[in-house]
């Protein structure tokens, strides 16, 4: 199965690789300067936020653009990765539960360059969900041509 | 016709008026039985916000096509009456308002997110609470921050955002 890049999708992502993510005009800050994505541009409800793999979209961020009103952001996957532990703490004080943060290709039949980023173990709480968005919104970068 | 009328005068007794005020009459004239026609002459310090919250309104369910819940109506009545009494608190305190980005979140909640420098502060509004998130950096951990809203705890967030270390 390969995509219309003529890419076969592989069943990891790598570090290197990058990952799209589509912004509605309704995610753009415009109250800064330069324009920025708003952290809500990562929101996702299954707390799993869908991109799409640069590679396999041939590097061509207007396949997930999927409209001339909406911009495209830009993440390194090792970025991501990098994240540091997502972590919940306990009324004592304590760690209750940490998280790390991954990127899984989860192909679909219209879309084999989905991918997801996601916490292991899942994250159900949104308060902590929305410390994550705001670190993928701190690490993304626009992406040429698809910007504000 | 009715007609609602402006007019700004110049103060000529013992009140002196100031670069920052205007002293206005607004007076009804009926003219006929056509309704009143009111014309918004000065921008209010939330007229942005106002309109952006008003609008969420009529969103539907999957409104952004990610699964995104229709705005909450609760949350947005929540929120307008939450921001107007921020505004009139900080400009009581006479520290300077900026308009805040607005956008309803995945669940049909209301946040208000504001950048200065390398500094975010989101305001989570649903219908019973309000919830804010201080973010300085990428770090999850050490750059971030979040709490409930209690009593006018936003006066201590707003001088975090705006005033330089």
């Amino acid at each position: 199965m390969v995509d219309g890049a003529g890419v076969a999708p592989t069943g990891y992502v790598a570090d290197d690789e990058f990952l799209y993510r589509r912004v509605l005009p309704h995610y753009i800050d415009w109250e800064t300067n330069p324009p920025e994505p708003a952290s809500e541009a990562f929101f996702d409800r299954d707390f799993r936020i869908s991109v799409d793999r640069a590679e396999l979209r041939g590097y061509d961020p207007s396949y997930t653009q999927g409209g001339s009103s909406n911009c495209v952001c830009c993440l390194l996957t090792r970025s991501v990765r990098k994240i540091d532990e997502v972590v919940k703490g306990d009324s004592k004080g304590g760690v209750a539960m940490q998280h790390n943060v991954d990127v899984e290709p989860v192909p679909l039949p219209d879309n084999v360059a989905h991918a997801e980023i996601f916490a292991v173990p899942h994250i159900s709480n949104d308060r902590l969900f929305r410390r994550l968005r705001h670190a993928l919104k701190r690490l993304s970068s626009w992406e040429q041509g698809i910007a504000p | 016709m009715s007609v609602l009328t402006v007019s700004a005068r110049k103060q000529t007794s013992i009140r002196r008026p100031t670069s920052d005020r205007i002293f206005y009459d607004v007076r009804h004239v009926a003219v006929g039985d056509d309704p009143a026609f009111v014309h918004e002459n000065f921008r209010t310090p939330l007229a942005g916000t106002s309109q952006k919250l008003g609008q969420m309104l009529s969103w539907q369910e999957n409104w952004n096509r990610h699964g995104a819940a229709k705005p909450n109506a609760l949350s947005i009545l929540n929120a307008l009456r939450w921001i107007d009494h921020m505004r009139i608190d900080l400009a009581s305190a006479r520290m300077r308002w900026r308009e805040p980005y607005v956008v309803p979140d995945a669940n049909g909640h209301i946040v208000f997110e504001w950048s200065c420098r390398d500094r975010t502060l989101s305001i989570y509004i649903s219908p019973d609470t309000v919830e804010y998130l201080k973010v300085k950096g990428p770090n999850i951990y050490s750059d971030m921050e979040d709490g409930e809203i209690v009593a006018d705890d936003y006066l201590d967030l707003w001088r975090w955002l705006m005033e330089p270390e």
